[in-house]
């Protein structure tokens, strides 16, 4: 493997927290020599400083923040905090990611990661600047909401340029399914993130920086910057989203935006995938823009502002307002047929005041709903609640009852598999997970994303390879077809190892290749490593580092959780029952052409066939013998 | 007397803070907010931004033009004024 010799854009610092002792250390960061940053280092330290029986609710699970080697320059959308962690799910490798103004704060406070062990005794936040950490008390905090948490705080520090993350009384509950929400709106909410934080009783982590971040070549720096933004701003698309945002694209009542609402969406806990143009309506406003939008926010030096600020100012629901009527809200709201855009706003921004993961929280709702549905659950069961489609009260009222785990909202709170299992009835049968995660994500139609969602390390969630609509982006000589099982496996395995490139660098996907504006790819990456990083490495070679990173979580699984290829399968759902309305009624997925994806995908990667386990070969040619052997030691590497 | 100065117009900006970091860049070579002229503190909750800027600002005076402006990826920075 190479060693890279980082002269700008890290702090090579790193701050580690034992809350256990109630102490902060400083450290050097030694890992970007190797990992460069971001996840790919979170990834290998994880691997390496757990043991194989380590739970997540163990003292010495590792909770990590990392803000990757482009954080804090002007590089455009260079706002992510990637997050990793065991999983709250399935002990596997947990992983996500969020944006807002958070990330580089932590690199003008002086670090490049977070590492945080042990479990505190009683609330505590931690304030993180200017070279120290200090672990403080929270009582006061705890029971807060996410926004009174940031209100609390910017009063007490008077100081309205602190950026906060923290968990609201759905993590503090450990609802298995909580976020942990970045300036009132951005959330990491895949693997539990917030149950894991309030497992540890950290309520908040503070960060504000008065110090520096420097690039390897200044001169260079800021002409390649220009590039890159007039790059970005040349896509048709850019303004648009602007404007509209992700939400109106996907609710977008135009005939050529059918097919993409349904190759991003489930309704009725993935029974179908249909809605009528005239229900997508109902979400817009003027011009194509989310109904109740008034004003458009950006992440920290981002030219393609996406995060609208909404509010309601008559009806049932006036008062509602906040940051975010996300992508993410339309696809929670489709899964229990909520067509009302005012509690469909609702429901959004209480999930993101509550720090409960929408994704995960909405598919065992769901299947509450059709459980409901199926007269395997009543009003007796429910609390009162009738759970019938489309109840927009009852869901918000559901909603409340999950992240303060209040009567049948405890019932639901540790995901659906766990609820399924309580339930019984065959309710296993429509319990829709992947890895033991709840899965929000539509399998029959785009194969390139149920093949990436299916075998995502970090259990479904759609940020690991997976497309729907044509690619600006790929592999050379591959045509891309949303619906081909034979087009997709090359497709994932470029788009996979991309992403853990833009993970490890700490850029946003919207400006790179995977969706939104498809501008910046690893041609750019590379340049731009060069005058932020000083560091030369070729495209093919910065491909191998990525494929390299996703290689550390598919360790870890295999070492921690021994996933194996049927783990990779989409739930039975999406074979078996088949699209109920609208122009693809009558489609599944074929099993034997799945099972060929799969095949093709394992092939791509040099892992084995019959297990989809890694080979010491495939390990080797990747220059990772050291992971090989800690795989063999756990009995789990194909020789 | 000169009387030139930034204007921002709130209605196109985003908060995105790409003029605070720039103008850091102007004023010490590298990306440090603390040492910019401007200031963008964001109200999450109510959906606003407070922009400011100090009077370390030299319109950057080495540059054909304000870097906060030429930087703005949202023409919310313009030069106000002129020569009296």
């Amino acid at each position: 493997m190479p060693e890279f010799n980082i002269t700008g854009g890290i702090t090579g610092k790193i701050l580690r927290v034992d809350l256990d002792a109630g102490k902060t250390r400083v450290e050097d960061n030694v890992y970007s020599k190797r990992w460069i940053g971001g996840r790919a280092i979170q990834s290998w330290i994880l691997l390496n400083e757990t043991k194989p029986d380590t739970k997540w609710s163990d003292p010495e699970n590792l909770l990590m923040f990392g803000a990757g080697p482009f954080v804090g320059t002007l590089i455009p959308a260079t706002c992510r905090t990637t997050l990793d962690t065991i999983h709250a799910f399935n002990n596997g490798k947990g992983s996500s990611n969020l944006g807002g103004h958070f990330s580089p704060q932590v690199k003008y406070a002086g670090f490049d990661h977070i590492i945080i062990k042990g479990k505190s005794d009683k609330p505590v936040y931690l304030y993180v600047s200017d070279g120290k950490g200090e672990i403080r008390d929270a009582s006061h905090l705890w029971g807060k909401t996410t926004y009174e948490t940031e209100e609390t705080l910017k009063k007490e520090l008077n100081d309205n340029k602190i950026s906060v993350a923290c968990i609201g009384p759905s993590g503090e509950n450990l609802v298995r399914g909580s976020a942990v929400i970045v300036d009132c709106a951005r959330a990491a909410g895949g693997s539990g993130m917030g149950c894991i934080m309030g497992d540890k009783k950290l309520k908040a982590i503070v960060a504000r920086g008065h110090g520096a971040v420097k690039v390897a070549k200044p001169d260079k720096f800021m002409e390649n910057v220009e590039k890159a933004f007039k790059k970005i701003m040349s896509q048709p698309t850019a303004k648009f989203f602007r404007r509209v945002t992700l939400a109106g694209m996907v609710y977008n009542d135009k005939e050529q935006f059918d097919a993409l609402f349904e190759m991003m969406h489930t309704t009725r806990n993935a029974q179908d995938v249909h809605w009528t143009r005239e229900q997508r309506a109902k979400m817009l406003g003027k011009e194509g823009v989310p109904k109740y939008q008034t004003k458009v926010q950006a992440c920290a030096i981002c030219p393609v502002g996406c995060q609208p600020y909404s509010e309601i100012k008559e009806g049932k629901y006036a008062g509602t307002k906040g940051l975010g009527w996300w992508i993410n809200g339309c696809l929670w709201n489709a899964k229990m047929d909520i067509t009302d855009p005012d509690g469909g706003l609702r429901y959004y921004l209480r999930a993101n005041q509550l720090g409960l993961d929408g994704d995960d929280s909405s598919v065992a709702m769901a299947w509450a709903f059709e459980a409901y549905e199926k007269g395997l659950l009543t009003k007796e069961d429910t609390d009162g609640l009738e759970l019938t489609w489309g109840n927009t009260e009852a869901a918000l009222a559901l909603q409340e009852k999950v992240a303060r785990r209040e009567g049948f909202g405890d019932f639901l709170a540790d995901g659906v598999v766990a609820a399924a299992k309580k339930l019984g009835k065959g309710s296993e049968s429509f319990a829709i997970h992947q890895k033991g995660q709840d899965s929000l994500d539509p399998y029959r139609l785009a194969k390139c994303w149920s093949l990436a969602c299916a075998t995502s390390p970090i259990a479904g969630r759609h940020m690991r390879g997976s497309l729907n609509v044509d690619q600006a982006f790929g592999p050379k000589g591959v045509k891309f077809n949303p619906f081909s099982y034979e087009a997709a496996p090359p497709m994932v395995f470029w788009e996979l190892r991309s992403k853990e490139i833009e993970d490890t660098l700490g850029i946003c996907v919207y400006v790179g290749t995977w969706s939104g504006v498809y501008a910046l790819e690893p041609s750019d990456y590379v340049d731009l490593m060069d005058v932020t990083l000083g560091i030369q490495i070729s495209e093919d070679d910065l491909m191998l580092q990525g494929q390299r990173s996703y290689n550390l979580e598919k360790a870890f699984n295999t070492i921690h959780v021994g996933f194996k290829r049927e783990d990779d399968l989409p739930h039975r759902r999406f074979f078996e029952d088949p699209i109920l309305s609208g122009p693809q009624k009558g489609v599944k997925l074929d099993m034997a052409k799945f099972n060929g994806m799969l095949d093709a995908f394992y092939e791509l990667h040099g892992w084995d066939q019959k297990t989809g386990w890694q080979t010491r070969e495939g390990l080797e040619k990747l220059g990772m013998s050291d992971v090989a052997k800690m795989l063999a030691d756990a009995g789990r590497l194909i020789e | 007397m000169s009387t030139v100065s930034l204007k921002h117009i709130m209605k196109n900006c985003y908060a995105c803070k790409t003029c605070e970091l720039v103008c850091s860049y102007h004023h010490t070579g590298s990306f440090q907010p603390s040492k910019s002229s401007i200031s963008v503190e964001r109200d999450h909750i109510n959906g606003v931004w407070k922009w400011t800027v100090n009077d370390s600002c030299d319109l950057c005076a080495n540059e054909a033009e304000p870097l906060c402006v030429k930087f703005c990826y949202y023409d919310a920075i313009v030069i106000d004024g002129g020569d009296e």
